[in-house]
């Protein structure tokens, strides 16, 4: 049987010398691409008696063993993936073509990226670890996003109708997070659909858009939307959709892609807010209201106002050609604190409608 | 005024004014992302790994011994194979399909179509060999029926162990379908034990069967040569006594006075029986009798 | 396992408690067995047949099945998944080139096949024919670790008296 060992019989891979394969005219590796010093060692060259450095108890590392032979074939298993990286380097160097999938090839089996990317903050990436300029770690984030918050998402507004009640359909291909930093006590990641009282909601959420395909960043431009589809339309006998919040010509970066409020004060003008926000504030005993925020990939520069807040999204997306790529949802109903929001922002009272309405009571 | 149309909101009407009935209906699907819900449910995160994941609770290791079968097949029997069926300028044959009417009634209008010529059910085309559809084996289905069963359910339990005793892989009970009067056989009794083997245990229980298991059988002639679907599977028995000489079995005896017998079902992806038998031989399964369109002379034993 | 003058005994006995009769005899002449949670009930024997029925639905059971998951440090899953990944590549390869290989053979088939025709049809007709019954030789063997060192007997002689 041919086994991995012969295959690789001519590269030897001791201890020593385990360093991954890289193009011949990279200067500087990017930092990334190393694991930790800490764990490198254990990681590479196996645990040693002192036990694996990633656990925090002196009991267990004490105690801990790791599996026999596990370092013959990881050895083995090392040297035949080194040697295929090297082989699309070669091949990346030699023509241009498909660079970025070839690069991503090259160091999908790294195991110091692996490591790197499998225990450290994904969504607040330390560059130092988890950096979204080598396409690498896009794709690890692609992977790891359509294995479960991408099914979420599409799960959430598919479930509360926010397809096709805003947009008739959507390819998610930018993970979207949203938090509200202002408040104290919330100050978490908002997971898709989640009921969010009007005291957390009162200021502008914080969005994260981790942009994962090969763009220009210095050029391509996003436009952040947040629509409300539940506004009652008394005069019609129906919902109109109404704009929260609105931003256009965002530029983001691989790494540094957290519009937050603070950025927004400091920015120099290149962000135009279409117009400025408004808080969830629901009358009581309407139903609850959805809050979508959609994110598009903008093919021009957008400069116009809005100056009402009833809003047609799909006419908006058709005549500035928009490409919803990113979405995120949250919902809001009455509650006490929203009398308190009303008057922050000068707002009229609140109507209070029955709670069965139309022609026939409920017996 | 009509409270609700289609699936318009009206302001003016809640759900319960509506009088909506309560019930859940499936909403058309918008997008492209196919969702499972194991990965979103928090309820066993084990799940949410892949399988080849050691942290998968499903995760197996299987390529731990060499595979000398599959090997074997690779590196022997399948090049000589597509030596074998290879053939010049061949074309697809059609298998038997399904007729139209003739339309000669007003009454054929709807009627479905005719049964094939020559055979009660459809038969696939027979295509033309090729190096992506060299014959190899695919599964090997076995089926044992205790017919003692009927009156004690024990046996049953027992040839299902004996099964996994042979095969090392957990195998199914199977129930009766059907009243069969003059069997004395109910609906529902548990009646014995049917396991589908692929890949290492397959490869497993072939070796064991022509290397320990036929060797043994007295006055063993092979499998016939009239066995066969006509789609490609072979089938044949295994007598009670000829099941004591599996390994598994025969280091145990004290704990098996009673061994039963199965049927076996080899399923290949050639296209034929005949290429199936030449495909069986190379594992060393003999094959004994006429076979169907080979003149006496040309048979090879 | 209580038996009939027991259990009269323990009847007596918490009598003896409540202070009825002499407690002082009964306690120092009585294995005292009054524990919580013990069996009183005679136990239950079963026939060996019935015994191999209950071994055997045990060892069938998925309880039997389910190894523990095995706990490995954040390094060695790394490592773990390392290998798994290699394997997987280098099968991947195996096949890949074995398809290849098998594909380059077919053609050379039909190629030599194709010049036959058109060199001599007669070859031709017998070479393309279609080989049924076609039969491995039974002296094949899967290959093993360690063959026997007379691997076939060729000079086996049938016997006469049969």
């Amino acid at each position: 049987m041919a086994t991995v060992a012969e295959s690789t019989s001519s590269v030897s891979a001791k201890s020593a010398d385990k360093t991954w394969a890289k193009p011949s005219n990279l200067e500087n590796e990017p930092r990334a691409f190393k694991a930790p010093s800490k764990y490198r060692s254990s990681l590479l060259n196996g645990v040693s008696k002192e036990g694996p450095p990633s656990l925090s108890s002196k009991k267990f590392k004490l105690r801990y063993n790791s599996p026999s032979g596990l370092q013959d074939a990881f050895d083995v298993s090392y040297a035949y993936l080194r040697d295929k990286s090297q082989e699309l380097y070669n091949k990346i160097e030699s023509s241009n073509e498909n660079k970025t999938q070839l690069e991503i090839e090259a160091q999908i089996n790294n195991p110091e990226v692996r490591f790197n990317f499998a225990y450290n903050d994904k969504l607040e990436n330390d560059p130092q670890y988890i950096d979204y300029e080598q396409p690498v770690y896009r794709e690890l984030l692609k992977q790891d996003w359509e294995s479960k918050d991408q099914m979420l998402l599409m799960q959430r507004l598919e479930q509360l109708h926010a397809i096709p009640d805003t947009l008739p359909t959507f390819e998610p291909k930018v993970p979207v997070s949203l938090k509200f930093l202002n408040h104290t006590t919330v100050n978490r990641w908002i997971e898709p659909g989640t009921v969010l009282s009007s005291n957390v909601t009162a200021y502008p959420p914080s969005i994260k858009i981790q942009e994962l395909e090969q763009v220009d960043t210095k050029t391509q431009l996003y436009t952040v939307l947040i629509v409300n589809p539940d506004v009652a339309d008394i005069a019609n006998n129906t919902y109109k959709t109404q704009i929260s919040w609105g931003l256009s010509n965002v530029k983001l970066e691989y790494n540094d892609n957290f519009i937050t409020p603070r950025r927004l004060l400091e920015d120099d003008g290149s962000i135009n807010e279409l117009i400025d926000y408004l808080p969830p504030v629901p009358e009581k005993n309407l139903p609850t209201q959805r809050f979508v925020v959609w994110v598009f990939r903008q093919p021009a520069p957008i400069n116009v106002k809005l100056t009402e807040r009833d809003f047609n999204i799909r006419e908006f997306v058709k005549v500035n050609s928009l490409n919803a790529v990113g979405a995120h949802m949250w919902r809001s109903t009455w509650d006490l604190n929203v009398s308190k929001v009303r008057e922050l922002y000068g707002l009229p009272k609140g109507t209070v409608f029955h709670k069965v309405r139309g022609e026939k009571r409920m017996k | 005024m009509r409270l609700t149309v289609g699936g318009a909101r009206f302001f003016s009407s809640t759900r319960a004014a509506a009088g909506k009935a309560g019930c859940n209906t499936v909403a058309p699907v918008h997008h492209t992302v196919k969702i499972d819900k194991n990965r979103l449910s928090p309820r066993f995160p084990g799940l949410q790994h892949s399988k080849l994941d050691i942290r998968h609770p499903g995760y197996k290791p299987t390529s731990t011994y060499q595979d000398r079968v599959a090997e074997y097949y690779s590196n022997s029997v399948q090049s000589d194979l597509l030596l074998i069926n290879a053939q010049h300028g061949e074309s697809r044959q059609p298998g038997y399909k399904r007729r139209e009417w003739d339309g000669s009634s007003p009454f054929h209008l709807n009627r479905s179509l005719r049964k094939p010529k020559g055979s009660d059910a459809e038969t696939p085309d027979i295509k033309p060999h090729s190096a992506a559809n060299v014959p190899k084996i695919e599964a090997i289905h076995i089926n044992c029926y205790v017919e003692q069963a009927k009156d004690n359910v024990n046996h049953a339990i027992s040839a299902l162990v004996q099964l996994q005793q042979i095969t090392g892989v957990k195998p199914k009970p199977i129930y009766s379908k059907t009243n069969v009067l003059h069997w004395r056989v109910r609906a529902g009794y548990q009646m014995g034990a049917s396991v589908v083997l692929k890949g290492r245990p397959m490869h497993q229980f072939i070796a064991t069967l022509t290397e320990v298991v036929f060797p043994r059988i007295r006055m063993f002639k092979g499998v016939s040569n009239k066995s066969g679907d006509t789609l490609g599977d072979i089938q044949f028995g295994l007598r009670p006594d000829d099941v004591k000489f599996f390994p598994e079995i025969e280091q145990n005896q004290d704990n098996w006075s009673k061994t039963y017998g199965f049927h076996v079902n080899v399923v290949t992806s050639a296209q034929t029986d005949a290429e199936a038998r030449t495909l069986l031989s190379a594992y060393g399964i003999p094959f004994y009798g006429s076979e169907k369109g080979v003149k006496p002379e040309n048979v090879e034993y | 396992m209580l038996t009939f003058p027991i259990k009269s005994q323990i009847a007596t006995l918490s009598r003896a408690v409540n202070g009825s009769t002499n407690t002082k005899y009964l306690i120092s002449s009585l294995p005292l067995q009054f524990a919580r949670g013990k069996r009183t009930k005679r136990t239950v024997t079963v026939s060996a047949g019935t015994q191999r029925i209950i071994t055997q639905l045990s060892v069938i059971s998925a309880r039997k099945k389910v190894p523990r998951v095995l706990k490995l440090s954040n390094e060695d899953l790394i490592r773990h998944d390392t290998v798994q990944r290699a394997w997987t590549l280098f099968q991947r390869e195996k096949r890949q080139q074995q398809d290849e290989q098998l594909s380059k053979q077919y053609d050379s088939i039909i190629n030599a096949l194709e010049d036959l025709k058109a060199v001599a049809p007669e070859l031709y007709a017998v070479a393309n024919k279609k080989e049924k019954g076609k039969r491995f030789p039974l002296e094949a063997r899967i290959p093993v670790d360690y063959p026997p060192n007379k691997i076939w007997y060729y000079d086996v002689a049938k016997d006469e008296s049969k």
